[in-house]
């Protein structure tokens, strides 16, 4: 018997595909029934595999590349988080910042948060979006040649500055 | 060897069935995260920074006891036997993950055994709250409080875009998943949960049983806990589960109305026939312990059993093997347990004086 696809060579490969009642039979040679994807099904049966997390998450995900974010305090690469399905370290946010809203999307159906803040925290923000304004309104008022007040813009944003613990500055700009 | 004594007790000291919907409603919790800035998730740190964690954790203490809400005790999870460290994550007050490695592992407890602060979990603070009833309000500003308190010394990861930083991107945001526990006996019997279970999920909370495996359901007890943590507000969650919590109540109550008036008798006989089998067994199973004592809470609710309420916690302690083997101080093989169990229960139901009416 020649095989079903090529019909050129014998067939050795013979499937019995039995769908809805259906029944289907193929026979194939060596050579197409590799190129027939009949048997990567076996390949599946694989699934419980770390990646399952991965799988969920990016069913379009196709793997490593060099150039992915890697977190600089833990080590962790984004593949490494999607294998794990947890974080390493809170520098990872940062590191994969980029990847993170559409994740928090898929889980949460929200990207940002909206809850409680830290007492901390939220003098420090504060503090650094007020500087961040009084900066530009520092360089319009330069631009205009109004150096009086600006010099007194420039007094404000030192007192600010001085409000924010060091480690934090340089973070939450 | 662990000095706090309510943990060995069958009823925790705030199990005082107060609270609203106390009939159906056994209690509230909340659970909120927190993590130190610049050091590694607990899962993949080194000793030395579990250390300087569990560290940071225990000079928080003195902050704590000056809240004025009970005094707090540090708990060594390593230095405790198996036996105990069981007992612990039995009781809520810590879990499987957190003893699973016991080393640079420690517990805050608090003396009412309602407030309990997990170091070195998953994430490195983890701050729990229970209060008996429906209470969202109370347990998540005593969550908040003791928050406070930790952040006053204590920097935690926290970003503007994406809230508090937790190791599980389940918990991101607001770093806090609230419970209700609740006993639902009629709307079980007449096969009502399961509409109800599809009905909550859509709105973004789960329901799970109670004894850590969330696809245990003995005993007709669920907790309703929230999914979603970021995008929405803690206000929110508590509100919506509060809701949804009312509504289920509302829908108890009546399937108990429409069971007793079509045949109280059957009712009855449900009822105290549980509460003859864990008056006088001699072996008595996990699986069955907890559907009799279902039972036997129900028979109280519908004024068919008069007796405290309260014994239906102490009941559901009594029937964990966790609480029976820390008893003895040894494992016990499963038919040894069943007879501490039905002598751990008819301990308790004497100590109610139970009268049958």
């Amino acid at each position: 018997m020649l095989c079903d696809v090529c019909k050129k060579q014998e067939a050795v490969v013979h499937i019995t595909k039995i769908e809805n009642g259906q029944r289907t039979d193929m026979h194939l040679c060596a050579e197409c029934a590799k190129k027939q994807s009949q048997f990567a099904a076996f390949n599946d049966f694989n699934i419980v595999d770390n990646d399952f997390f991965r799988k969920m998450a990016y069913p379009n995900y196709t793997g490593e590349s060099a150039d992915e974010p890697r977190c600089a305090s833990c080590g962790m690469t984004y593949s490494d988080f999607n294998r794990a399905g947890k974080f390493g370290c809170p520098d990872c946010y940062e590191a994969f910042k980029e990847e993170i809203p559409p994740l928090m999307r898929r889980i949460h159906g929200h990207s940002k948060h909206v809850g409680k803040v830290p007492n901390r925290g939220t003098g420090v923000f504060r503090t650094v979006t007020q500087i961040k304004r009084l900066r530009q309104h520092l360089q319009k008022l330069v631009r205009d040649e109004r150096y009086e007040e600006a010099a007194k813009v420039r007094d404000e944003i030192r007192v600010l500055q001085r409000q924010i613990p060091q480690q934090d500055a340089s973070k939450e700009g | 060897m662990m000095t706090v004594e309510f943990v060995s007790s069958p009823l925790l000291p705030w199990q005082n069935g107060s609270g609203d919907f106390a009939d159906i409603v056994i209690d509230s919790r909340i659970r909120a995260v927190r993590n130190l800035k610049k050091y590694i998730f607990p899962d993949k740190a080194s000793d030395t920074e579990l250390a300087a964690v569990l560290d940071e954790g225990k000079r928080s203490m003195p902050g704590l006891n000056t809240m004025g809400t009970g005094r707090y005790e540090y708990i060594d999870i390593a230095a405790l036997d198996p036996l105990e460290r069981e007992l612990l994550a039995s009781r809520h007050f810590s879990s499987a993950a957190h003893i699973a490695k016991p080393e640079q592992r420690g517990l805050l407890l608090r003396e009412d055994g309602a407030a309990a602060v997990m170091i070195n979990e998953e994430d490195h603070f983890c701050i729990q709250t229970a209060a008996a009833g429906l209470n969202l309000q109370k347990v998540w500003e005593e969550a908040s409080q003791i928050d406070d308190t930790l952040e006053s010394r204590l920097n935690f990861a926290f970003r503007d875009d994406f809230g508090y930083l937790t190791a599980s991107p389940s918990m991101t945001g607001t770093g806090c998943i609230a419970g209700v526990t609740i006993h639902v006996p009629a709307l079980i019997l007449m096969k009502r949960f399961n509409r109800i279970v599809q009905g909550i999920t859509k709105f973004g909370f789960a329901v799970g049983g109670i004894h850590g495996e969330r696809n245990d359901l003995s005993g007709n007890v669920f907790q309703i806990t929230n999914q979603i943590t970021l995008g929405v507000s803690e206000s929110d969650i508590l509100e919506q589960l509060r809701k949804i919590v009312t509504q289920i109540v509302q829908e108890e109550r009546n399937c108990r109305d429409v069971l007793w008036n079509h045949n109280s008798h059957a009712l009855k006989d449900k009822c105290q026939r549980s509460y003859g089998m864990l008056a006088n067994a001699w072996l008595m199973s996990r699986q069955e312990a907890l559907s009799r004592v279902s039972d036997l809470r129900f028979g109280i609710d519908l004024g068919i059993i008069a007796e405290a309420p309260l014994a239906y916690e102490a009941l559901m302690t009594a029937a964990e093997p966790a609480f029976l083997q820390a008893k003895v101080k040894k494992e016990l093989p499963e038919e040894e347990l069943e007879r501490q169990r039905a002598k751990a229960i008819q301990n308790v139901l004497s100590a109610y004086a139970v009268p049958v009416t």
